[in-house]
């Protein structure tokens, strides 16, 4: 109960900020277009689509549509979970929530749920036409496939975002900048325009310990048609499934850690 | 005086922007990475047989005009709506100082930010497809088009200024002009690679020219018009442009005198 109370807290927030900012809602739904046309125009006029084509079988469009949504809807977790403390200080709530008794872990997972779900309306405005242009009915069910599995990649990635933010609080302190040098990082590493099964054999195996990193994998490979097997599906899904779970233990420690320094410390009002 | 203030801006600014918080160290770290990210796909539209050392000098002029778009929004346009968000805007002005003091101030900073990003690019691209080949074949066509480029930055930024301030727009429209705006008027790419159209369209802008005059002076490519023609366009439309777009703002910023300041989003 408390988690959903949390939930349509945070949605009333989020939404009324977005829906009042019309151009910001413009924005999310164009900013797959414009990534997706970036690249292939840029990949285009220095090189050629065909090589592309012939490379992997599919055209660049739908595979750069594909990758700037699941950008969009790892960026939705990545900045509410890392960002939100930093705002939460900058606004003058922070004391309030860290003598909140709601359960971190709930509270921290609820936070990207509410921009998922407009990530999932822009999918449907970007993932969807491509798709379904490029596959007919078939880029439908792709479709669906596609944010269903960037969704559960933005679920499992949840755990390690919050290690990773906490880490980063409680070792640089509050600093957006560092916050700004983590988030590519994680873009490159999980592989989102270079498939990461084409990177360097050492950032593959750091890529590793990411845990949206084999759903991110799969979405590509399913796109790609080279899934070798049912199996291959379940383990990569499971690889993410436990990576997730075992991030869970951590978080949490990490977070009562950094809240227990910022109550010692004093918050800044 | 006047350079003592201009002095005072810079120092500011060199601080809050380079030295605070390891903020120089961390910025770099930020661009090479997302640069990596937007980048390394290119790569898998590249034939075996095309030089990589051409691609690489190719990205690398498409990089540096990229980010002079950049740094003309965000450092530029973008200082006034940060001023007005943190109610400096209103101290600006009540000073009684030019507003332009403000920009000699800032300019020299993203110059120097401007020049080191390069540097960085230049290697990130060395690491990751190859050596950037670049040779400059006429050095008198270089420095005229990064004066033109910089005539036509400092336009734009005044006009995107003077609508923000004007208009109360959000940082999302100027992120999707941001976006637009290099590759719509062949800033990224040589205009001889863009369909008619985008073609025409470039050159109605004073924004195609410079990035022209700047591959051509490098040996990446030809202008699609005749080079002294070209030339000639640049330095006559790149002032124009300038001139006219600093009226506009001046114009804007009486009428913000008179009316007041226009409420605005955080972003």
């Amino acid at each position: 109960m408390v988690f959903l109370d949390v939930i349509r807290a945070e949605m009333k927030f989020v939404y009324a900020d977005i829906f009042r900012r019309r151009a910001l809602l413009l924005m999310m739904v164009l900013w797959p277009y414009l990534m997706t046309l970036f690249i292939v125009f840029l990949g285009s006029t220095l090189g050629s689509i065909q090589v592309f084509i012939n490379r992997f079988g599919v055209n660049p469009v739908p595979f750069f549509i594909i990758g700037s949504f699941i950008l969009l809807s790892t960026l939705g977790v990545l900045d509410d979970i890392m960002w939100k403390p930093l705002y939460d200080e900058m606004v003058g709530v922070l004391p309030y929530i860290l003598s909140s008794p709601i359960n971190r872990i709930l509270y921290y997972v609820a936070l990207p749920i509410p921009r998922l779900l407009i990530v999932f309306l822009v999918g449907m405005t970007s993932v969807l036409p491509i798709l379904y242009l490029f596959y007919g009915l078939k880029g439908i069910l792709l479709t669906f496939v596609t944010m269903l599995l960037a969704s559960f990649a933005a679920l499992v990635f949840t755990p390690f975002v919050i290690v990773c933010a906490m880490l980063t609080y409680i070792i640089g302190g509050e600093s957006w900048r560092a916050l700004n040098v983590i988030r590519p990082m994680l873009f490159i590493l999980l592989g989102i325009f270079y498939p990461r099964w084409l990177l360097p054999l050492t950032l593959f195996i750091v890529s590793n310990i990411l845990p949206a990193a084999p759903v991110v994998e799969l979405i590509q490979r399913i796109l790609l048609n080279i899934v070798a097997s049912q199996g291959e599906v379940l383990s990569l899904l499971g690889l993410a499934i436990a990576l997730g779970f075992l991030y869970l233990a951590p978080a949490r420690r990490l977070v009562s850690s950094w809240e227990r320094r910022k109550i010692r410390e004093g918050v800044r009002i | 005086m006047t350079i003592h203030k201009v002095l005072i801006v810079f120092k500011a600014y060199v601080k809050a922007e380079l030295l605070r918080n390891r903020g120089f160290l961390y910025a770099i770290l930020s661009l090479s990475l997302w640069l990596m990210l937007f980048l390394a796909p290119i790569m898998l539209f590249m034939p075996q047989n095309v030089s990589k050392s051409y691609v690489a000098s190719c990205i690398f002029v498409a990089i540096a005009v990229f980010l002079a778009y950049t740094m003309a929004t965000w450092d530029w346009a973008w200082q006034l709506r940060w001023l007005i968000n943190n109610g400096v805007f209103e101290y600006v002005l009540a000073s009684g100082s030019s507003i332009f003091i403000l920009y000699a101030g800032v300019v020299p900073v993203s110059l120097i930010w401007y020049m080191f990003t390069l540097v960085t690019s230049y290697y990130i691209l060395s690491f990751t497809i190859a050596k950037p080949e670049l040779y400059i074949k006429h050095p008198l066509v270089l420095v005229i088009s990064v004066l033109c480029l910089f005539l036509v930055l400092m336009g734009y930024s005044m006009l995107l200024g003077a609508v923000a301030i004007a208009s109360g727009s959000a940082g999302p429209i100027l992120e999707f002009l941001g976006w637009i705006m290099p590759i719509a008027t062949g800033g990224i790419t040589p205009l001889s690679t863009l369909p008619r159209e985008i073609q025409l369209f470039a050159l109605s802008t004073p924004f195609s020219y410079p990035a022209e005059l700047l591959r051509f002076s490098l040996g990446i490519s030809r202008p699609i018009i005749d080079p002294s023609l070209c030339i000639a366009i640049a330095i006559l439309y790149s002032s124009l442009f300038l001139l006219t777009s600093i009226s506009l703002f001046r114009h804007q910023l009486k009428k913000l005198l008179k009316e007041g300041i226009k409420s605005m989003a955080m972003i």
